[in-house]
């Protein structure tokens, strides 16, 4: 039932959720890795784009995804790290549309997780092998999926500990 | 509280996996380099990788310091805003690159066959 109040409410939680992705982005921002690679990230708005694209719908999750890298590149970032960012939003959100429509019944939010932090790090990488015309840099993923795997297995976590809650917690509610 | 499933531990380890496997085709025996090509605003320029030198040049409105040395080149200094060139290291083996997106520099190391070490400064 596509009422007002129910465009209002998603309108309500898009907006929402993409304010929470972007406190997140830049609260990791803050976080000084004793590692600090280009390109490596905690993932931990990755948390908001899979609440939302199982609690809401893929749809939204890639609207909230592209709204969140749009902004943080003009908030705190530059733009290549923009360029990699889209690149990498864009193979994540592929990712998770394949966990969500394929693998639904074989993963819980570690596997999906996982599978998109790997995803997003393989399209940052892509695009830094086009911008940089040169294949040396996929030497470099590696480290990376390592990363990925590592830190979006504990976004995964919490997201198993969190979502049934937060979904009881909403019942009714904006979300 | 959603348990962890068996495809969740296959997805660890299959990134595990293709990270290893990346990791070790980087360690694939590499030919030798034998020219550094250096572009930039002011056109490509290629240097022997032989002769220990320092260049320095200005391109998009930075200035690089660039070094050869035992055969490996790598940038020593720079003034554009990321440093991102001063951290990709040195670069010894054909197709190795370093490369600096603000000032618009492209340093790659060629092999001895290579056919565009056409202009080789002295």
């Amino acid at each position: 039932m596509k009422t007002t109040s129910w465009r209002v409410r998603r309108l309500a939680s898009l907006g929402l959720l993409t304010a929470l992705a972007l406190i997140l982005s830049y609260l990791e921002s803050l976080v000084p890795l004793p590692l600090m690679l280009p390109g490596f990230k905690l993932g931990l708005c990755n948390i908001v784009v899979l609440f939302c694209a199982y609690r809401l719908s893929l749809w939204d999750a890639a609207l909230l995804s592209l709204v969140r890298v749009l902004t943080t590149a003009l908030l705190f970032g530059n733009l290549t790290g923009f360029l990699f960012s889209l690149f990498g939003a864009f193979f994540a959100f592929l990712a998770i549309v394949c966990a969500k429509t394929l693998l639904s019944q074989k993963l819980s939010f570690v596997g999906v997780s996982v599978l998109s932090a790997a995803a997003f790090n393989f399209g940052q990488i892509l695009a830094a092998s086009l911008l940089y015309a040169s294949l040396s840099v996929f030497s470099y993923l590696s480290l990376l999926l390592v990363a990925s795997a590592v830190f979006g297995g504990v976004v995964g976590l919490l997201l198993n500990l969190m979502f049934d809650r937060l979904e009881k917690g909403v019942k009714g509610g904006t979300l | 509280m959603r348990r962890i499933r068996l495809g969740d531990t296959v997805v660890i380890l299959a990134v595990l996996l293709t990270a290893g496997l990346l990791f070790a085709f980087s360690f694939l025996p590499k030919e030798a380099g034998a020219y550094l090509s250096v572009s930039s605003d002011a056109g490509k320029t290629s240097y022997s990788l032989a002769e220990n030198r320092t260049v320095t040049l200005t391109s998009g409105g930075y200035t690089l310091c660039i070094v050869i040395e035992n055969q490996q080149a790598y940038v020593s200094s720079s003034d554009c805003p990321d440093k991102t060139c001063l951290h990709q290291g040195k670069i010894s083996s054909a197709g190795e690159t370093v490369i600096c997106v603000p000032s618009g520099v492209v340093l790659r190391i060629l092999g001895e066959d290579s056919h565009e070490n056409d202009i080789v400064a002295g």
